[in-house]
């Protein structure tokens, strides 16, 4: 209903929700992303496959994806490319598991102790710039030309990004809390658990998230290099055999292992934390 | 409505259309490098190869790029020639890149390089059979001084040797597999019986002196490591005069078909160094020792470390070297993507080196 008083106007309107938070449009726009987040790599793949049975693109150096496709499955019958990926997803696994729980806990003493920030800050910022695969060669001696040293590497790798997600999470925490915590007189477990874990938790869940990816980069990238086994050997060994079509299933099964880990420990993290509203999971959205 | 805004469909389709458009401008930079590699024709392209040793030089001057994965003593021939000037009186200039072999294959095939020295291996017999235009046309050598070693506690006993891990940097798939097959077979053995392992180039000495292999392949100077160590002794069974199973120089389609006078050029530069250079003891002279030392970017005590490879001015190739390599990496399986052993002339370009002695 519009009224005009003079020279002024007035727009009035009936009272209803904002266009945004209404559920069936917030249904319809997930259902747009998720299309979406489907529909752009595909396209993308239709005109790799495209251009390579028209000849736009030479298919002895990029296969095409049915190509691709078709190696993989071959390689699956065989029973090679499962245990490759269970030999990868043993390492990332367990280096990430290690590295994550010793890294958090070097976080979460150096975040809460001054001390111990001092003294061990400026080493660990230093062994941080040092590329992890060029003192690869180090763990292959301590721990022999085998598994162990990948998972050794990714442990180190993996550990530096959550220590330093851990200690600025709990170095960040508000005063505040920690202020009104000890008016109450918490301190020592109590304080940990009911004031600086939850505070520090989302930062955390970040930095495992990359944790994890780098933890899958690291030991891909070893598998080049200490050979016999693993995903990242069967890209290096088909690469080196120009056995090409091999190679891209091998890149294209550890994307979606990265995919597959990512979104766990994503999942995981937003259990953790459920207190934590991102901006995609707010009625309305932007 | 409120303000002037496109429909949102309309919004959404050009969200999509630009990244469709991104992909395929990624594609289509792509495919500029992705031309289809040319195929040799059963005719040189132009007048023949010239025949004899002598300089013949080009026309005008002609700039090549050889690829090496590193410059080491098994291309003296190539690095020697540039350094005593045996390419300029073909009135060639060569660029040299130093990129691994799996990385340079493709740039061979696509005429971004014209020669890559290189050791056969798996990877080249695949691209062949995938109808990459690249063959063999020049033995890096004739006799290499790089042996098999294997632990004293194995040595020559079949059952001891059964069912343990062989160790080399380029893995079953390298041409060092023949030498490895001929020790198996004299103690009794077959190449399946163990399992050769790809192990990094300078982990190689250090896996088998610690014991973590039960042999290896050992190039030099890390056999001298090995030796000192005193754990393990070395085995002559890589074949006589089978160089050219080792190490070759590969020409792509530019100088097999395009440009065929350019590859005799090289031809006649590599062979005259190995005439006027390289014969016998060549470590011995030490003008060509200081030469090798400035070509290979070494110190004079580092080349002489090592004993002299043996070159033939003649540059044979063993063509039943090559059907052997293949019947046992078929044996070995997972190397090769085919079936049956490709025939040696259609792997290797015998005209450039049968020019030198015609």
């Amino acid at each position: 209903m519009t009224t005009a008083t003079g020279r002024a106007s007035v727009i009035t309107r009936k009272n209803r929700l904002p266009l945004e938070s209404r559920p069936k449009r917030i249904r319809r726009r997930r259902a747009t992303e998720i299309a979406l987040g489907i529909a752009v790599p595909l396209a993308l793949i239709i005109l790799w496959e495209v251009s390579a049975q028209l000849g736009w693109i030479n298919r002895q150096f990029f296969p095409a994806p049915s190509a691709t496709l078709r190696r993989g499955w071959e390689m699956i019958a065989e029973g090679r490319l499962l245990s490759d990926i269970g030999v990868t997803m043993y390492r990332v696994i367990v280096g990430y598991i290690v590295g994550s729980v010793i890294g958090f806990s070097a976080g979460i003493g150096m975040g809460m102790s001054r001390m111990l920030r001092r003294a061990l800050e400026p080493m660990l910022s230093a062994l941080y710039t040092v590329p992890k695969l060029a003192i690869l060669p180090i763990f292959l001696t301590i721990f022999g030309f085998s598994g162990a040293s990948i998972i050794a590497i990714v442990s180190v790798t993996v550990f530096f990004y959550v220590w330093i997600y851990t200690m600025e999470a709990v170095v960040s925490i508000p005063n505040g809390y920690l202020d009104a915590a000890t008016s109450f007189g918490v301190k020592g477990w109590t304080l940990f658990h009911h004031v600086i874990l939850p505070a520090s938790l989302p930062a955390v869940a970040v930095g495992l998230r990359i944790g994890v990816g780098v933890a899958l980069l690291v030991t891909i990238a070893s598998e080049f290099i200490v050979g016999g086994s693993g995903v990242g050997y069967l890209i290096f060994n088909a690469r080196s055999l120009f056995r090409l079509e091999e190679a891209y299933a091998g890149i294209v099964t550890a994307a979606l292992i990265g995919v597959l880990l990512q979104g766990l420990v994503t999942w995981l993290g937003h259990r953790a934390t459920p207190w934590v509203v991102g901006r995609d999971s707010r009625a309305g959205g932007l | 409505m409120t303000t002037a805004t496109k429909p949102r469909t309309t919004r959404r389709m050009c969200g999509v259309g630009a990244f469709v458009l991104m992909g395929s401008l990624v594609l289509s930079a792509c495919s500029s490098a992705g031309s289809e590699g040319t195929t040799p024709s059963d005719e040189p392209a132009s007048g023949g190869i010239p025949s004899g040793i002598d300089p013949q030089p080009l026309a005008e001057t002609t700039k090549i790029t050889i690829n090496t994965a590193a410059r080491i003593e098994s291309f003296s021939a190539l690095f020697l020639a540039d350094e005593m000037g045996e390419f300029e009186k073909e009135n060639l200039e060569v660029e040299f890149t130093q990129i691994g072999s799996a990385d340079a294959l493709p740039g061979l095939g696509l005429d971004q390089i014209q020669v890559m020295g290189a050791a056969p291996n798996g990877s080249l017999f695949n691209a062949i059979d995938q109808g990459l235009a690249v063959k063999m046309a020049i033995p890096c050598y004739a006799n290499s001084v790089d042996r098999w070693w294997v632990r004293k506690d194995k040595l020559d006993q079949a059952d001891s040797l059964k069912g343990t891990t062989a160790a080399s940097a380029v893995g079953p798939g390298g041409s060092s597999i023949l030498g490895l097959d001929a020790y198996l077979q004299e103690v009794g053995l077959g190449i399946t019986d163990v399992t050769v392992k790809q192990f990094p180039a300078a982990d190689v000495p250090t896996a088998l002196i610690q014991g973590a292999v039960d042999s290896a392949y050992v190039p030099e100077p890390g056999a001298r490591a090995v030796e000192a160590s005193g754990v393990a002794e070395p085995v002559d069974t890589m074949p006589k005069d089978g160089g050219s199973a080792q190490c070759v120089y590969i020409f792509g389609p530019d100088l097999l078909t395009e440009r065929p006078e350019v590859g005799a050029a090289v031809t006649r530069a590599m062979a005259r160094t190995v005439r006027d250079y390289l014969e016998g003891d060549y470590k011995a002279n030490p003008e060509v020792v200081a030469a090798l030392a400035t070509a290979l970017d070494r110190t004079e005590d580092e080349i002489t470390a090592t004993p002299s490879l043996e070159f033939a001015p003649d540059l044979e190739f063993k063509d039943d070297l090559f059907t052997r390599m293949q019947e046992i990496w078929l044996e070995v399986g997972g190397i090769l993507a085919y079936d049956e052993p490709i025939a040696p002339e259609d792997l290797i370009d015998h005209r450039f080196v049968d020019a030198i002695s015609g």
